[in-house]
């Protein structure tokens, strides 16, 4: 394959170090990818739709009221790290994911970070993500959020960034397991001249997660998935970890509280206790007796059973409080104020709107900055300035001058970049990263995780809703390491 | 039924068993070995090894490369264990026993056959090497599909029964009894991480890693997994499972006697796996071994009673295989306990 015209820019690229020299961790890749002409890489792009179709790896996307499956979409080249780099990016999520725990339990519990004013009252408090309902409860090893997948990004200088830490439902990580597999079978000699750290322990590790979280002190937990159902986004992602678990996929519906306020599934063999939820629903559907009086995704009486500690919910109803845009600017203060630590992963520059400084700079800069509210997700709801017609600017500085507490504002960011293979050739595109932390009585990491990448030239967006793409992450152990 | 088309179908059982089982070991470990990295990995020859076949390799090539031992175990019409000559074995036997398949089956046979002749020289490099192996077992579950679903209950149907069983059960032990000697010899702490994939992808193999999973959790622990396959009365590819369909078919042929001799040791020796407790690789070797020799006495049972012409296989474990040429006899058999039985 010809790599001539490849030009990255002023962007870091992932695996071009100069445009015509590979990086040390993508040298065996790059020397593999030439070996190959333009035909044959055609061949390999189809093999693997053909693959992912096979597989059945698809999302679903909202449109118009209906839901459409799509297949997943995937780029074949790769995208390479240095394990000596992934070691440094594990400590310093682990060290985000402890303080951002114990900011939870703090908040719901003794709220001594709102007393010492570090993190405003009112950012709290006002927050639709904060729960009530919470209060007084401190989950098992006082974990809230159990699974996140926090996106980090590197930027112009080649420094990972964290972006947002994502602590509600995040999905993905089914995709990144299944990357890996349609990679196996599309470029199988690659694995030879080289160590690639592989990744399909994931459902094991979740297991043995949820597991540490049982009420009951029982070799064998019931666990069970709780999915919104089959018109959910990510329900194959949902299925796809009940059956690497080998745990039931259950629906609100199966469930039910017992007058001893257990939770119960419904079987033929009767009601059967339930240890541990892996909830898939957003916190407020899943309780109508609690939160939302509507829902029908929800369990009555679940929030009541998790109070008295009989049975575990991962994540921890009210974790979203952390997860907010505005919290999130907050994170480096808390890990020195938790660990007194100096946070090893760096965030990105966010703005409070809801601050007189930072209001006034926004305004000045509006067509600079990217706004975001501080409660979407999926990338819906975001102004680019540099790229925003001047009505949509317009729009943006009403919304924010009307409710300040609910955008931030971050600096356009220089995503790194990637190669990938186009209808025009190889080129490059502008990608993320989102690992996968776990923790329950001990914290694990995956090693690497799912890699969206944007597919249309120049684009920032990389959210597979809007048209982004996947690649298959490396964590390549080097032999002069 | 004649004799001679008992022994037919019998053979024909167990060559398109083989092909099946040869096709999915050898994906299994071509997978295995691009997870694990390139400090831990197995060698290629464990393939021959389980197949007993180093010998029969080290007459055609010099080294056990990974082009080598597919080439040999996938391609090669020179080694009769080879996917190319089993499925070949299995036509032929099918062909001279035609009237007691169904036509459907025996055209499932040609095609498979075709299929393999055409391209087994083209698959052995690992791009095509999937598709490839995953094509063959599909059409080997559809032959089953068809006599499943259209041989009636007849004596073919329960020779064709008890030759597949016996062969699954002799596969997978021999399976087993190499990947737990390699691996739990191997030091526990240094290898760990890699050892789970290599369990995890032999439950893959069986297609048993979804009911594993329900019984015992995502969890991979190796004795948990080997009981699995050897004990388990409910999983189809376990060996107890085989064991307990051939009992079902052997019982319903005449004057099989000899068949059950040996039958209740071998069940209490099957049984004697405790999951519970920890199992030392000098058990697991002599366990195997038990096994082993349980199939071939029950093999020997078989021809002795029904078939045509005796030909027994003599139990001399530690004896070197003699090299015989083929003299177009209707059964030709290998003297050794751990070669594997061939029919030309």
């Amino acid at each position: 394959m010809e790599w001539n015209d490849y030009n990255s820019g002023v962007f870091f690229d992932e695996v071009m170090e100069t445009n015509s020299q590979p990086r040390a961790v993508a040298k065996e890749l790059y020397k593999y990818l030439k070996s190959l002409d333009n035909k044959e890489v055609m061949a390999r792009k189809q093999a693997s739709e053909r693959c992912i179709k096979e597989m059945g790896v698809s999302f679903t996307i909202y449109s118009e009221g209906s839901n459409i499956d799509r297949d997943w979409p995937f780029d074949i080249i790769p995208r390479p790290i240095p394990a000596s780099e992934w070691r440094m990016v594990e400590k310093g999520l682990k060290q985000r994911i402890q303080a951002l725990n114990m900011f939870i339990n703090d908040v719901y519990n003794d709220q001594k970070i709102l007393k010492d004013k570090l993190v405003p009252r009112h950012l709290i408090e006002g927050s639709t993500n904060y729960l009530p309902a919470c209060q007084g409860i401190t989950p098992p090893h006082g974990a809230w959020a159990n699974i996140s997948g926090t996106d980090l990004v590197r930027d112009g200088g080649g420094i990972l960034r964290v972006l947002e830490d994502n602590l509600r439902v995040p999905s993905g990580v089914s995709y990144m397991i299944e990357n890996r597999e349609v990679t196996k079978r599309i470029f199988p000699e690659v694995f030879d001249t080289q160590s690639i750290s592989p990744i399909s322990d994931y459902p094991i590790r979740l297991h043995e997660m949820l597991a540490s979280l049982s009420p009951r002190d029982k070799d064998c937990p019931v666990i069970v998935v709780l999915t919104p159902g089959i018109f959910n986004s990510a329900y194959y992602e949902h299925s796809f970890l009940a059956q690497g678990m080998g745990a039931e996929l259950v629906e609100g519906a199966d469930l039910f509280v017992d007058k001893d306020d257990c939770v119960y599934m419904r079987t033929i063999n009767g009601p059967e206790r339930v240890d541990v939820i892996y909830r898939r629903v957003d916190d407020v559907f899943i309780d109508p007796e609690v939160f939302n009086k509507g829902s029908m995704l929800g369990v009555p009486g679940i929030m009541r059973a998790w109070k008295k500690g009989n049975v575990a919910i991962a994540n921890a109803p009210g974790s979203g409080v952390a997860d907010d845009k505005a919290v999130y600017a907050y994170v480096p203060k808390m890990i020195k104020y938790y660990l007194d630590e100096d946070a090893i992963l760096p965030n990105v520059d966010t703005y409070l709107c809801y601050e007189e400084d930072d209001f006034a700079y926004v305004h000045e800069h509006l067509d600079e900055l990217v706004i975001k509210p501080v409660n979407e997700s999926g990338g819906y709801g975001i102004l680019l300035g540099p790229k925003a017609s001047k009505e949509e600017v317009e729009e943006f500085r009403d919304l924010i001058t009307k409710n300040p507490r609910n955008y931030v504002a971050q600096p356009m960011l220089d995503l790194s970049t990637a190669p990938v293979i186009t209808d025009q050739g190889i080129s490059p595109r502008h990608l993320d990263l989102r690992p996968f932390v776990l923790q329950g009585e001990n914290c694990w990491v995956t090693k690497g995780g799912l890699t969206r990448v944007a597919m249309v030239e120049g684009s920032l967006v990389v959210n597979s809703s809007q048209g982004g793409g996947s690649k298959d992450t490396w964590i390549v152990e080097q032999e002069d390491e | 039924m004649l004799s001679r088309s008992a022994e037919r179908v019998y053979w024909l059982g167990r060559y398109i068993e083989r092909t099946e089982d040869t096709a999915r070991m050898l994906k299994a470990f071509s997978q295995v070995m691009m997870d694990i990295p390139k400090t831990h990995k197995l060698s290629w020859n464990t393939l021959l090894q389980i197949l007993s076949a180093e010998y029969e390799f080290n007459k055609l090539y010099d080294e056990a490369t990974e082009k080598n031992v597919i080439t040999f175990l996938l391609a090669d019409v020179e080694n009769p264990n080879s996917i190319r000559s089993s499925i070949k074995a299995a036509r032929e036997n099918a062909r001279t026993s035609k009237e007691a398949i169904p036509i459907s089956a025996w055209e499932m046979l040609n095609d498979l056959n075709l299929f393999v002749k055409e391209s087994a020289n083209d698959s052995t490099n690992r791009r095509n090497r999937y598709k490839f192996l995953s094509e063959i077992i599909s059409k080997c579950l559809q032959f089953n599909g068809m006599i499943q679903n259209s041989l009636s209950r007849n004596q073919a149907y329960d020779f064709l029964q008890v030759g597949i069983m016996l062969e699954r059960a002799d596969m997978t032990s021999r399976m087993l009894d190499v990947a737990a000697g390699i691996l739990l010899r191997r030091n526990a702490s240094e290898v760990g991480t890699f050892d789970m994939l290599i369990w995890h992808e032999i439950l893959k193999a069986q297609n048993g890693i979804q009911m594993y999973r329900s019984l015992n959790g995502p969890k991979i622990d190796p004795t948990k997994v080997l009981h699995f396959l050897l004990c388990r009365d409910d999983f189809p590819r376990s060996i107890k499972f085989c064991l307990t369909e051939i009992e079902v078919y052997a019982s319903q042929l005449p004057d099989n006697d000899e068949v059950f001799e040996g039958w209740d040791l071998l069940l209490e020796q099957v049984n004697s796996f405790d999951e519970t407790k920890d199992v030392s690789p000098e058990f697991l070797h002599r366990y195997f071994d038990d096994i082993q020799k349980g199939i071939i006495q029950i093999h020997n049972g078989i021809c002795h009673t029904w078939f045509p012409k005796i030909a027994e296989i003599v139990i001399e474990p530690e004896e070197e295989k003699t090299d015989e040429e083929n003299d177009g006899s209707p059964m030709q058999v290998d003297e050794d306990l751990s070669q594997k039985q061939t029919q030309a």
